[in-house]
């Protein structure tokens, strides 16, 4: 990290300089009727604590497969990653899914409080934590509903809610905004900044755009496709507390949206290419 | 113009007689009112179309159209149901019947979703056990009475069992399937939530599960007036099956009719209950 305040107020234990995540030579790849995939070939990757890391890059980079990895749905196929837990009694991370992740049959609050009862938290701790987070994502008045009853932002502000409130140690987003309409997407962009930023809390996020990771990371690591790997790997040097508005219009913001979406688009171009000649 | 000229937009007057004019109809301009008169209008239709049959089955049994040897007249019905009312028949036959369903079904039920929920949970033991719950199912359940009759005598016991076996096989499958339908999404969220076992299926797995578990009790409530029936033929002195059965050897036929009205009448009360139990139960689910 380039600029010198939020390393200070960002970083979670002070005395523990171990990063939160070490991901060493990690491979994987799925069996498919037509052969062997490789969605991720060699990837090393180390997010210090408190860091909010985006990872960019066209379908099939893996950036889907590393989350899923870090998260302990899938495992390697070799090499290894390692994710801190410092305190057993808090989760190590929570997942924040594209969408679909709301349970139909729970009503918001008891959406919210399921992961943090689950912890073994007392009914009433979990009422007060539900009810603050809900608050802080503007659901308020909504506690009741069902999540059939709420709009996709809505719902995708529960799934928010619920990641945050269980307090773990570390976020893991696998495009959390991708199925929202566009204006809907910019407000929970702000709403997502300021959370990170009044928590603290290391923060992987995969997303497929470039602007999104521009303003709301510390950090962009670009993946490439066939077979998904690190391509690049880009501090973001905006200071913070920052806002997306003060962020677009730093001439920095330009210049780096080209610059990445020239690695990205190369790593399209040369899909198109490939599809063009399998087919 | 068919419609009420009020109602929309007039096609360009220019152009030829080949446009599409859209406009509202008397649903859109009036949508709760249309679908008041809706209502109404099934409700009526609901009641009249038995209440017309029945009367058709009166006037033509009255007419000697039909032979009330075979069809008494619904009136003729009514008065032997009275009759058997007031002797106390009545309540011993249906007592005896919803007794046995209740207790069976209730059983093979929960015995159902249990089994499901431990066998679906566990690949190993699912698929080990998959292709012999299948060649069980397949078996007319009827066809074991006399094996039942045989093990555990004439008594209630041989009755329950077969409703609940009935019962415990539809059940254990559809809750199988419903299982095997949960989607991926929910899982993961649950395990990257940390969640245990039993939190996984109390929270997770069980109520995404549930809709298909309903169904299957109600094919199961549907299969198991089946079974009451049939072993209230042959292995019973009372019960609902027992009176249709002993009215053709009495030559009552109008007993059959009671009968198979009342059980009919159980079949739709028990659906409605399950029903309504869905809609307790699973109040997120529309």
């Amino acid at each position: 990290m380039a600029t010198a305040e939020p390393q200070a107020c960002r970083s979670g234990s002070v005395h523990d300089t171990r990063p939160r995540i070490a991901v060493e030579r990690v491979s994987r790849s799925f069996q498919s009727s037509t052969g062997e995939v490789v969605a991720l070939a060699d990837v090393d990757l180390t997010i210090p604590d408190g860091q909010f890391c985006c990872l960019v890059g066209p379908s099939g980079c893996g950036k889907t497969t590393l989350l899923r990895i870090l998260a302990g749905l899938a495992r390697p196929s070799s090499g290894r990653a390692v994710v801190r837990h410092d305190d057993p009694r808090r989760l190590a991370h929570s997942v924040v899914f594209q969408d679909y992740s709301v349970f139909p049959w729970k009503t918001v609050r008891q959406n919210v409080e399921l992961p943090i009862r689950a912890r073994g938290v007392s009914k009433r701790e979990a009422a007060a934590a539900g009810r603050e987070w809900l608050r802080r994502v503007g659901l308020v008045g909504f506690e009741d509903s069902w999540p059939a009853q709420l709009s996709g932002g809505m719902r995708q502000r529960v799934a928010i809610a619920r990641a945050f409130a269980c307090d773990p140690e570390m976020l893991l987003m696998d495009e959390p905004l991708a199925a929202l309409d566009a204006q809907m997407r910019l407000l929970l962009q702000e709403q997502l900044l300021a959370l990170s930023q009044e928590e603290a809390k290391t923060v992987v996020f995969v997303t497929h755009s470039i602007e999104e990771a521009i303003l709301l990371g510390d950090r962009i690591v670009v993946m490439g496709a066939r077979p998904g790997r690190v391509i690049a790997d880009i501090e973001i040097p905006f200071p913070r507390p920052r806002s997306p508005a003060q962020v677009r219009k730093e001439e920095l913001f330009g210049e780096l949206h080209e610059y990445i979406w020239s690695l990205v688009r190369g790593q399209v171009e040369d899909q198109l290419r490939l599809d063009k000649a399998t087919s | 113009m068919s419609s009420p000229s009020h109602t929309g937009r007039r096609a360009a007057a220019a152009s030829g007689g080949h446009d599409i004019e859209l406009v509202p109809g008397r649903r859109e301009l009036d949508p709760a009112r249309a679908n008041r008169l809706d209502k109404r209008w099934v409700t009526a239709l609901a009641v009249l179309v038995p209440v017309l049959l029945v009367s058709f089955w009166q006037v033509a049994a009255t007419a000697r159209w039909i032979d009330v040897r075979f069809f008494p007249a619904p009136t003729q019905i009514l008065a032997d149901w009275r009759g058997l009312l007031d002797s106390g028949d009545y309540a011993t036959h249906l007592g005896a019947s919803a007794q046995r369903i209740a207790l069976g079904y209730a059983l093979g039920a929960a015995a159902g979703v249990l089994a499901g929920l431990l066998i679906g949970r566990a690949r190993l033991v699912r698929k080990a056990l998959e292709p012999t719950i299948v060649a069980l199912y397949t078996v007319p359940k009827l066809a074991i009475l006399p094996l039942l009759l045989l093990i555990l005598g004439i008594g209630e016991a041989s009755k329950l069992t077969l409703i609940a076996v009935t019962v415990f096989f539809i059940v254990l499958i559809n809750t199988n399937g419903a299982l095997e339908a949960v989607p991926t999404s929910h899982i993961e969220a649950g395990r990257s939530f940390g969640l245990d076992r039993i939190d996984m299926v109390r929270h997770i797995v069980l109520p995404a599960a549930s809709p298909q578990i309903f169904v299957g009790l109600r094919i199961a409530a549907g299969m198991a007036v089946l079974a009451l029936v049939g072993a209230e033929f042959v292995a019973a002195e009372s019960g609902l099956g027992y009176l249709i059965w002993n009215s053709w050897n009495l030559g009552i036929p109008s007993y059959m009719y009671i009968g198979i009205v009342t059980i009919s009448v159980l079949g739709v009360l028990a659906n409605g209950l399950l029903r309504l139990a869905q809609r307790v139960c699973l109040p997120w689910d529309r």
